[in-house]
């Protein structure tokens, strides 16, 4: 009994001693060229990634005082929870890619401010006012509080098949909704792949040509929100605290992709199945994000357009998607000197255009548009000026921590809306729709109106 | 009449072993479908139209000490030895020497992309996935044993209880745990360290519960016997309990080391630099949320999974009765 209890105080005292020996926030550390550590923790991989550390290996020889120590952290979730995890355990990189939620949920939600203010640098720094307007506004909080600096925003763009398009004599892609479904509608009807001659064919020239679709999409509340607004619709009050997906501008917009299944001309996929697709020549038209151009187009052999999202009948709008770029607190003067120095040089005109050339992202300032190998990528590279051309009429969704939860909900209600029309149910579309975003606003509302209650508590 | 009996049963085994076969068949079809994967070309990844690599024809270049292969359709001879092509990554036509033409059908290089594709390269996430792995199952088979025993063969105060809260901790999704269990490395001091990566998962639940049920059918008489012949408490179990109980014990070390092989959310948590990272890791580097770079990924998940297929071969009984045991898949 005696050997057990003295066991249990030693086994104790090892946990107690081991409990009190990890160490807090890291030290500065230096490599053998005197240059500082900055950590720099990313979810970018793939090509992405390759352009990511390429540029990272550049700045760290264009300059003999820092050096950039970049973490891959596989995925946007994953690098979400870890940064938060860090924060509770005070033990954060020096600078980190995210979204705006997470800016929310580490500076105004819980009434800490874990990221810097990086006011003081941007007062000192003549890039700001370069900046687009929609990035200046989607770094910066209340108060006129900059937390970040813009880093990787795209926007959707439409590719279509040419080859497809010429064979219905159309020279250019759709440019707004109703053209893309009519477009989508006849290709639907009238063309086909033939499998021995492996390309779209007209199917009055072919025998037994397989179907081909208008239009595929993955059910995501991105277009459907660009489209709401279009319309004329609004997604939030001001203070992000009610949210309008049932209004009829909404309705309006989910009933475009309803009216699609119903008629045939479009169908969903999985993911980024629709990517695939497009690629197989299986489909006409996909929307997806720029970037994905730096995926796909290796995989393209046949000939295509890449333009702006369609437009739509009341505003010139699109939503931007992507991360920021922000430091944290505590890391000391000295390292949020090079963070500093490291995210500025990001947004420089040089390195923000030579990241859009390589990657399909768009470049964060005006200036960037400038230069002489921007002006040239923008004329002559298929799908550069599709997402430029949207940076003048960017929007952004709500930025709270919430938000992210508001997302899945309305996703999920989107994918049952489909779902019932997929399954051919007798409901009425037009009731179908309203029930189920008159569920989702619901529950978002609530879920909004749970977060400014929590918000308000700790402020 | 006997002759026929055996004929039925003949044809009979004959019509199971065609069934087997098929689904065998289709249960490899993933495997198939990997492979050719990855040996394509990323514009024939998504031709619908043809299940093998074809020929294809490549533009072979060297710039800057580097050698450059992109794939190309030849549009026209021209003479003079030149030859008009489309470039198929940015589809753009220009004419080319011919002597840079080269036909290849299947692309091996897709393997040797992607080994080195990633940061240091996948030998050191396969080190540390082994490592790992083999760690993590030897410390969670033992403690898996240990706890049992104590479950099945000792009198102790509040035994039931303490099994039932043991068994509860497995309806605790892994998620809700990754904060928690983050903060209490990081105090720790071991983030970054094999020792996050091990020292978590060296007790499982579940293998306490499998060997708790197994042990719970051996004869009590056999333990009482064995302590009135002098043997030891330690000496029954290693001498007597763990020889009988080897087909569970083999089956918790599969599922533990398959556990550990297939775990992405955990390495990527609990490490940071590139050094400790684990062969998962290394696949989630072809597929992000933009797009994934198919036959890069189907070559590296080839190799990544040609150690399971090992370990299947040589456990094969043993994957079988565990799943029959337990009601999981492996």
């Amino acid at each position: 009994m005696r050997m057990r209890l003295t066991i249990l105080i030693a086994l104790t005292l090892v946990l107690l001693a081991l409990w009190g020996c990890g160490p807090s926030q890291r030290a500065d550390e230096f490599n053998k060229k005197g240059q500082l550590k900055i950590v720099f923790w990313h979810a970018m991989g793939g090509p992405l990634g390759d352009v990511l550390n390429g540029l990272i290996q550049d700045y760290n020889e264009s300059q003999d005082k820092y050096y950039i120590h970049p973490e891959f952290m596989g995925r946007y979730d994953i690098l979400e929870q870890k940064i938060i995890a860090s924060v509770m355990a005070g033990r954060t990189p020096d600078v980190a890619q995210m979204y705006e939620g997470v800016t929310m949920l580490l500076t105004r939600d819980e009434g800490e401010e874990s990221l810097q203010a990086l006011n003081p640098w941007v007062e000192k720094w003549d890039g700001w006012n370069q900046i687009f307007p929609a990035f200046q506004e989607n770094s910066t909080y209340d108060n006129g509080i900059i937390y970040s600096l813009p880093f990787n925003k795209s926007f959707p763009v439409l590719m279509s098949n040419r080859e497809i398009l010429k064979l219905i004599g159309k020279k250019n892609p759709p440019g707004n909704w109703s053209e893309l479904a009519s477009y989508a509608k006849e290709i639907h009807e009238r063309v086909g792949y033939d499998k021995e001659l492996r390309k779209p064919v007209l199917k009055s020239q072919a025998q037994n040509p397989e179907d081909i679709m208008g239009y595929a999409f993955a059910v995501d509340p991105w277009l459907f929100e660009v489209m709401l607004l279009q319309n004329g619709g609004q997604m939030a009050n001001e203070e992000q605290s009610e949210v309008y997906f049932n209004s009829e501008f909404a309705r309006e917009s989910l009933n475009w992709f309803v009216k699609g299944v119903q008629e045939g001309w479009a169908y969903r996929t999985e993911g980024y199945n629709h990517q695939n697709e497009f690629g197989a020549q299986k489909v006409a038209f996909i929307i997806t994000s720029s970037v994905s151009q730096k995926f796909m187009q290796k995989k393209l052999n046949f000939d295509f357009a890449v333009t702006p999202v369609p437009s739509g009948r009341e505003r010139e709008v699109s939503i931007m998607s992507g991360t920021n770029v922000a430091i944290f607190e505590g890391i000391g003067e000295a390292r949020t000197g090079g963070a500093w120095d490291f995210i500025s040089w990001l947004n420089s005109p040089e390195i923000t255009s030579k990241w859009a050339r390589n990657t399909f992202y768009v470049p964060t300032r005006r200036d960037a548009l400038q230069r002489p190998e921007m002006q040239d990528y923008y004329k002559n590279v298929e799908g550069a000026s599709a997402s430029i051309d949207q940076l003048e009429i960017g929007d952004m969704e709500p930025r709270s921590s919430a938000w992210y939860r508001c997302r899945i909900i309305l996703r999920s209600y989107m994918e049952k809306v489909i779902s019932h029309i997929e399954k051919g149910d007798d409901e009425n579309p037009d009731s179908l729709i309203k029930r189920y975003l008159d569920m989702a606003t619901k529950r978002m509302n609530r879920e909004l109106s749970k977060y400014h209650i929590k918000r308000k508590s700790s402020s | 009449m006997v002759k026929s009996h055996a004929r039925q049963k003949q044809f009979r085994a004959l019509l199971v072993h065609f069934f087997l076969s098929i689904g065998g068949l289709l249960m490899c079809f993933p495997f198939f479908w990997m492979v050719l994967t990855s040996l394509k070309s990323p514009q024939e990844v998504l031709r619908v139209d043809h299940w093998f690599p074809h020929q294809k024809a490549f533009y072979v270049s060297v710039q800057k000490g580097k050698e450059s292969v992109r794939q190309v359709e030849i549009l026209e001879n021209l003479g003079d030895s030149r030859v008009k092509v489309r470039f198929m990554d940015r589809n753009v036509i220009e004419q080319v020497e011919s002597a840079g033409l080269e036909h290849r059908q299947f692309l091996w290089s897709n393997y040797e992309k992607a080994w080195n594709k990633v940061q240091p390269s996948f030998t050191r996430y396969f080190v540390n996935s082994f490592v790992i792995a083999v760690v993590t199952t030897v410390g969670q088979v033992t403690t898996s044993i240990l706890a049992a025993y104590a479950f099945v063969f000792f009198v102790f105060p509040f035994k039931n209880l303490l099994f039932t809260v043991f068994l509860a901790t497995m309806m605790i999704p892994q998620e809700t745990l990754l904060i928690p269990n983050y903060l209490i490395l990081s105090e720790l001091g071991w983030i970054d360290t094999y020792m996050a990566l091990i020292v978590p998962w060296l007790a499982g639940v579940f293998g306490i519960f499998m060997l708790r049920q197994f042990f719970a059918q051996i004869p009590r008489e056999l333990f009482d016997a064995a302590m009135i012949d002098g043997c030891s408490k330690f000496g029954f179990l290693f001498k007597i309990l763990v020889p009988l109980s080897l087909p569970p014990i083999i089956t918790i070390s599969i599922f533990t080391f398959l556990g550990s092989w297939n775990s992405l959310l955990w390495p990527l948590i609990v490490t940071n630099s590139q050094e400790m990272r684990t062969i998962q890791v290394g696949l989630s580097y072809f597929s992000q949320a933009e797009g994934t770079e198919w036959e890069l990924l189907m070559a590296a998940s080839t190799f990544c999974i040609l150690p399971l297929i090992v370990l299947y071969i040589f456990a094969q009984k043993y994957f079988v009765q565990g799943e029959a045991a337990s009601g999981l898949k492996g």
